[in-house]
């Protein structure tokens, strides 16, 4: 027993550890002789296992290198292919297209305001269109009652004549 | 691990786990060779080579009791069928204590109680490496080594001790 043992141990504890084992069972050279040939075998199953995991990732390597060499180069071909006509449209399926543009002013009339301002400034007041002009104009006939006929200033026989913006 | 190693474990341990192994199986030996195999095979001897063997040698005890399917019958039946336990002395001691009555009185006690005094009577074991061995703890393998130790006083009529150590 250990010296531990030896001095924490009461005397009954002490007696009972004098007491030997009986070790005739164990036998110590064929322990001994296997422990060796069971290293033995171990450090063999393990000197062969890397080398065997490096010569399998080597042919690997190798395939793929042949495969690699081997691989067919790229080329482009190039073909004349017909496709065939593309098919019109319908009408019904064209798309209604509204093009909006701004269209010249018309030039004005002889008879309207601004006809008559133009042909007095060019040509003078007295060459203004008579009243027999504005006259002619059609008027409708069922004019409603109440509403009266003008009678043009030109067509009376006083002998006066309205001078457009007074007198001087 | 270093073969000088393996055989100076060999003479201090094997025959106290032979008889830690024979409490749980009835094959010690092959058990105990088993064990020493074992960690002779290891790359680093462990920090605690007794009890990585005390609890690999357990493990393998009850592994090879329960494969073989006579655990319970082997102890009840252990005494009459396996060796002696301790080796006969041929002029024992006035104080001493017989051989033969100390396995009769060990084999009646409960399994986990003998594994226990067993290992740390032979093979030397503190309470804390019992405990990691069997996988309880350490206040657990002290009261069982207590009742069994004083199982084995009364039984064997031992008288009380006068002091109580404290390991």
């Amino acid at each position: 027993m250990s010296d531990r043992q030896e001095v924490e141990l009461t005397p009954f504890e002490r007696s009972l550890a004098a007491l030997a084992p009986a070790r005739r069972f164990v036998d110590r050279d064929r322990l001994m002789y296997e422990a060796g040939r069971r290293s033995l075998l171990a450090s063999r199953s393990r000197s062969w296992f890397w080398p065997a995991v490096a010569a399998s990732l080597g042919l690997v390597v190798v395939g793929q290198s042949i495969a690699l060499g081997r691989r067919p180069v790229e080329r482009i071909v190039e073909r004349v292919v017909i496709a065939p006509a593309i098919q019109q449209s319908r009408p019904e399926a064209a798309e209604l297209v509204v093009i909006l543009t701004r269209r010249p002013p018309d030039p004005p009339s002889e008879a309207s305001y601004a006809g008559l301002t133009k042909r007095s400034l060019r040509d003078g007041f007295d060459e203004a269109p008579r009243p027999a002009m504005l006259a002619a104009v059609d008027l409708p006939s069922n004019l409603p009652d109440g509403v009266e006929t003008l009678t043009p200033l030109h067509g009376r026989d006083d002998g006066q004549r309205s001078i457009p913006g007074g007198p001087l | 691990m270093d073969p000088e190693a393996i055989g100076r474990l060999l003479d201090r341990q094997a025959a106290a786990l032979t008889l830690f192994a024979r409490q749980i199986c009835d094959t010690p030996e092959d058990v105990v060779q088993e064990a020493f195999l074992r960690i002779s095979l290891l790359d680093v001897e462990p920090d605690d080579p007794a009890g990585w063997l005390f609890r690999v040698v357990r493990n393998l005890a009850l592994d090879a009791s329960i494969a073989a399917g006579r655990r319970r019958r082997h102890e009840s039946r252990a005494a009459a069928a396996s060796p002696n336990w301790f080796e006969s002395r041929p002029a024992p001691l006035a104080d001493a204590i017989d051989p033969g009555e100390a396995e009769a009185v060990l084999r009646s006690l409960p399994r986990e109680q003998r594994e226990v005094i067993v290992a740390h009577l032979w093979g030397a074991l503190t309470f804390e490496q019992i405990a990691r061995a069997s996988g309880t703890s350490s206040s657990t393998a002290h009261r069982l080594y207590a009742r069994g130790l004083e199982s084995l006083r009364e039984r064997l009529g031992a008288p009380c001790p006068t002091g109580k150590k404290s390991s």
